[in-house]
């Protein structure tokens, strides 16, 4: 059993003679929650599709429950247990709630038959109700709010079974209540034993969530460490919380 | 209905058709069924790239004519019966869709169209260039001069065409429920929420390319025999990548019953047109059919019947 579920280590990523990320370690240990804070266009979401294979990095290796996965195609990666939801919602239009989940438990939960996941969540119907879906099931995806989008984002991202999720901005533009919904509902996750990466500017979520703290300025890590300490790091104050 | 229990279900309609046909027993009757029946095959295999994972192909009537020209290639070396030479016809145009998919692999959307229309460019010049199948000046193919069982070779072929067009239906449903069917939907709806869901995108894009090139090419297959004299500009005719695209559209494109039901009525309607008025005209029908439905029903008349069934239950 390896004690860090994911590290990556010197991730580079160009796009043309833009500079989006460089030389960024960033590792997770298993159970753990990691928050990530970062300006916009700091680069969270390209870490986010580099670690999934949605971008490859031009530098650095990723290493996932102790095994290379750098060279491996996205949909590989998450069926060894890494997710991610879309910080802009992604559902399959034309299916319905409970289809778009289904696709992810037909292709990739059905594959990790051990290890965390959701307690009693066997099918479609149980993820859905976990995420306060399940009165929708039958609705067309297309149809939904926001706020139900990125329910779903998370649902379909559970239902692929993972030991990692990686939540990009699953909070943006929702009220508090729903915040707190949300929050309640990746702690939980966590309580299971899925690791958990969430990426936010909401800083009151984050600092509630988080074990530890990274923050991206532009392309590079600034911080990592003990939430408390980083926001009061000088550096992160003048970088981010400063402006 | 299980698979087994709809196949002998569109078996029985097939047997039923055929013999409403020889009922009416005037040899046109082959001909214009024929003729409708490779529509529904064609407008089939398209849909499975098309309808099911979301990827037009411009390129039908290169598919059907290199199944054609196939059955020609067999008919002047190895001679083999019709029967055989089919899945050798749908074997050659699989391979073609394989490749035509690993061509295309990174291209989306209109760029992924220009090419497959590029690709049918490219195969039309070859075969013209080929003198071993007749090059620009065609071949004739001599049928033969009778068959077992059937009455006359025209209605063998017609019955041929209509066991084709039972099976293609039949893979399209079949595709459409399995596991395969849901991931080539995900691949339409998003290609990369479909990756990050584990879907392998890539597998599965080629696995539509060359079931689709297989059956255009089966579709192809009988041609040189229902027309017995092929050339380029009849094989490669801009009527079947049109039609394969517009049956499709009028009738529906997620499920089996849309391509059947387009290719029923548009194939029908240009039977009569072209026998009433003219061929040219019949394809023009098929322009205005095509604009009226993209505008006015976008999901074909599947999805017109859908829609409207959905309202009277709401009441
Ligand atoms: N595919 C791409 N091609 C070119 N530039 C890109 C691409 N993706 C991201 N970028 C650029 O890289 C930078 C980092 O983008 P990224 O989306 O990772 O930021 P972010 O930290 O997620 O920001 P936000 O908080 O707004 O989500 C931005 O300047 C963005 O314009
Ligand atoms: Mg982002």
């Amino acid at each position: 059993m390896v004690e860090t579920i994911l590290a990556a280590t010197d991730i580079g990523k160009r796009f043309g003679g833009f500079v989006a990320l460089e030389g960024i370690d960033f590792a997770v240990r298993r159970g753990e929650r990691v928050g990530v804070l970062g300006p916009n266009g700091s680069g969270k979401s390209t870490l986010v599709n580099c670690l999934t294979g949605v971008l490859r990095n031009e530098t650095g290796e990723i290493v996932f429950d102790g095994q290379r996965i750098d060279g491996l195609a996205t949909h590989q990666r998450i069926r060894r247990g890494i997710s991610r939801t879309f910080q802009i919602p992604r559902p399959f239009a034309s299916m319905t709630v409970r289809e778009n989940v289904e696709i992810a438990l037909l292709y990739a939960g059905r594959l990790a038959t051990t290890g965390p996941g959701v307690a009693g969540a066997g099918d479609a119907a149980a993820i859905l109700d976990l995420v306060g879906l399940g009165a929708k099931a039958d609705e067309s995806s297309g149809q939904l709010t926001q706020v139900d989008l990125r329910k779903l984002e998370l649902a379909r991202a559970m239902a692929t079974r993972p030991r990692l999720l990686i939540a990009d901005e699953a909070m943006a533009g929702l009220s508090r209540a729903e915040v707190d919904e949300i929050l309640a509902l990746l702690l939980r996750l966590n309580a299971e034993g899925i690791s958990i990466v969430m990426i936010e500017h909401i800083m009151y979520a984050v600092m509630k969530f988080s074990q530890r703290l990274c923050v991206l300025v532009a392309g590079r890590k600034i911080a990592d460490g003990d939430p408390d300490a980083v926001v009061k790091d000088p550096e992160v104050e003048r970088a981010y919380l400063g402006d | 209905m299980s698979p087994t229990a709809f196949l002998a279900a569109a078996a029985a309609v097939a047997v039923a058709v055929f013999v409403a046909a020889t009922t009416v027993g005037n040899e046109y009757v082959y001909f214009a069924g024929y003729t409708v029946l490779q529509y529904i095959v064609l407008a089939t295999a398209w849909n499975i790239l098309g309808g099911y994972t979301g990827y037009v192909n411009f390129g039908s009537a290169g598919f059907f004519a290199i199944g054609a020209y196939t059955t020609v290639v067999i008919y002047k070396t190895l001679q083999l019966p019709l029967l055989v030479a089919i899945p050798l016809c749908g074997l050659t145009t699989a391979i073609l869709g394989l490749g035509m998919g690993y061509l295309t692999l990174r291209l989306r959307g209109v760029f992924f169209a220009i090419a497959t229309l590029a690709m049918a460019i490219v195969l039309h010049t070859l075969i013209v260039n080929w003198p071993f199948v007749g090059g620009a000046r065609g071949v004739y193919i001599i049928r033969p001069r009778d068959v077992a069982f059937f009455d006359g070779y025209m209605q063998f072929l017609f019955a041929v065409m209509l066991a084709l067009a039972v099976i293609a239906v039949w893979i399209a449903r079949l595709v459409e429920r399995s596991r395969l069917g849901r991931g080539l939907a995900a691949i339409r709806d998003d290609e990369l929420a479909a990756e990050c869901a584990g879907v392998p995108t890539l597998k599965l894009k080629l696995i539509s390319t060359t079931l689709s090139g297989f059956l255009m090419g089966v579709a192809g297959a009988p041609f040189p025999y229902y027309v017995t004299y092929v050339d380029p500009n009849g094989a490669f005719n801009l009527a079947y990548a049109v039609n394969s695209i517009a049956m499709p559209l009028i009738g529906g494109m997620t499920s089996w019953a849309g391509p059947l039901i387009g290719a029923i009525l548009l194939g029908t309607l240009q039977q009569v047109a072209t026998v009433t008025i003219s061929s040219a005209l019949s394809l023009l029908i098929v322009g205005v059919l095509l604009v009226l439905f993209v505008t006015l029903a976008p999901n074909g008349l599947v999805g017109l019947f859908a829609a409207l069934s959905q309202r009277r239950r709401h009441g």
